[in-house]
């Protein structure tokens, strides 16, 4: 596969339950302190362990713009707005159609959409409020962002479940790459924790109850304790461009997004496939023009499922052959839970940060490896002064879509250091 | 009910529900200029109608229309229905 550009990574953004803003998000990393709470669903008589976002954004945007925007919105525009800012970007109109937003998520304005089902079907209403289609609709997000920031060419939005924003990151290297357009802003954004999402991912069996001693040691992938996946709630971006935009600008980098893998199991809708995975991550590795033993870090997609994890070990052998036994793996899931279709770019941008900040972040609460996803794990606690030069973010979701993301630091360009000063606004 | 009337209703629905300063929404300001949208103004109506219990069928507003035609159009609206 022929590469036509170099594309480099210049802004980050997060709003998440282990940080909003990319300093808190460091901050929160390097001691692997879990932002999972309890979380009540009303109209369920039980409460959840979730990766919550602990505040509000109501002060964020004026009672004008607020009833057309969801959570999911509030948020997905505030960690693109600081991704923009970090670049030294703030609008791109004139960029005509050669700038791009790639968005992906899996339930969209989902707390607007459950209370518009309260209106329906308790109140029994037979219209909606007039902003409900607007803030429900999955793409308001990227349309909300494209509008507020002038991104006037492809705005698309991914649904390939918990893949969704690792696609779409996927998909805007690719359209950087092969010269479509010079900058794009990629990522996701979730807002799951309502009764609607928690009760029908219940339904699944898969999903954990609190933890007796600590609620914030509910999510444990890997372990072989390990009792279910956590939802988590929250927004990842990443600014990609062209190394030659960015140089014309005098932007630092990052790294590269130097590799993308997507492979489909065609298997099952609800069980992983290590084989699919397996390839995801190893046509990732190719594209970058790497070797399995290349890899540094590599950040897992495990939920803490008792299936998923066991299938990604394998898949991971199967991948890395020798070099799984080598190569570092963690999920980051275990403190800031499963953010559904934003959980591929949050993930991302902590293996960057792994990557500028030289540390391996870990899997917290893993004191018990399961034998069945014996790995060379990161447990319990980061690794500091780790030299990264190249590092893997894997997803996977439901329906099989697999995908796989290699970041490498450049050889030429400045580089760039994460600003702690970046706050959540 | 006469269009001051309605005019009142009007602009203490943009201040509660969407914040907008009282000293701004004069007779003759138009939505455009104080960032309501015609989602905005279907918002509003949908207030009047539930509290004048009737329906507002006639929508049809001037392009970027003052707050005092807005008023006229719902007024024609509550007169065709008496």
């Amino acid at each position: 596969m022929s590469k036509k550009r170099d594309v480099v990574i210049t802004g980050l953004g997060v709003v998440s339950p282990v940080g909003c803003g990319i300093g808190d998000l460091i901050s929160h990393l390097s001691t692997a302190q879990s932002g999972i709470r309890l979380c009540e669903a009303p109209f369920l008589q039980k409460s959840f362990p979730a990766g919550v976002v602990p505040r509000s954004f109501a002060e964020d945007f004026t009672k004008l713009e607020l009833p057309f925007l969801d959570r999911c919105q509030q948020m997905a525009i505030i960690a693109a707005r600081q991704a923009m800012a970090d670049a030294g970007l703030s609008e791109f109109s004139n960029h005509g159609q050669r700038a791009g937003l790639y968005f992906g998520t899996v339930r969209g304005g989902a707390q607007t959409e459950q209370a518009w089902y309260e209106q329906l079907l308790i109140e029994h209403k037979g219209t909606s409020r007039p902003f409900t289609a607007m803030a429900m609709m999955h793409n308001s997000s990227a349309a909300q962002i494209s509008i507020r920031h002038q991104i006037l060419g492809p705005v698309m939005t991914l649904s390939t479940a918990c893949a969704s924003s690792g696609t779409a990151i996927g998909e805007a290297l690719r359209a950087v790459r092969d010269g479509y357009i010079d900058v794009a802003l990629a990522g996701g954004s979730e807002a799951p924790l309502t009764a609607c999402v928690f009760g029908g991912f219940d339904g699944t069996r898969a999903m954990a109850v609190p933890d007796a001693s600590d609620v914030g040691r509910s999510c444990r992938p890997f372990a072989k304790d390990r009792a279910g996946l956590v939802l988590g709630e929250g927004a990842a971006f990443i600014l990609l461009e062209s190394a030659e935009h960015a140089t014309r600008r005098g932007a630092p980098c990052y790294g590269s997004l130097a590799g993308y893998g997507v492979a489909s199991d065609g298997y099952h809708i609800a069980s992983p496939k290590a084989e699919g995975e397996a390839i995801a991550m190893r046509l990732a590795i190719e594209d970058a023009g790497l070797a399995p033993a290349d890899i540094d870090y590599l950040n897992a997609h495990a939920t803490a499922t008792r299936g998923g994890d066991v299938v990604e070990a394998n898949a991971i052998r199967l991948a890395f052959g020798d070099a799984a036994k080598t190569v570092p793996v963690s999920s980051t899931k275990s403190v800031h839970g499963h953010l559904l279709g934003a959980t591929s770019a949050l993930e991302l941008v902590i293996t960057i940060l792994a990557m500028t900040e030289s540390f391996l972040p870990a899997t917290a609460h893993l004191d018990e490896i399961d034998p069945q996803c014996e790995l060379n794990h990161v447990a319990n606690s980061p690794v500091f002064d780790r030299r990264i030069e190249r590092a893997m973010s894997f997803s996977s979701g439901f329906g099989g879509t697999n995908v796989a993301l290699v970041v490498s630091k450049h050889r030429e360009m400045p580089a760039k250091r994460a600003s702690v000063s970046v706050l959540c606004s | 009910m006469d269009n001051a009337v309605i005019l009142t209703k009007i602009q203490a629905s943009l201040h509660d529900r969407f914040g907008l300063e009282v000293v701004q929404l004069g007779e003759n300001a138009r939505l455009g200029d104080l960032g309501v949208d015609s989602l905005h103004v279907l918002e509003i109506m949908l207030d009047l109608e539930a509290e004048l219990g009737t329906k507002l069928v006639d929508l049809s507003f001037p392009p970027n229309p003052s707050l005092g035609e807005v008023a006229a159009v719902i007024s024609r609206n509550l007169a065709g229905n008496a």
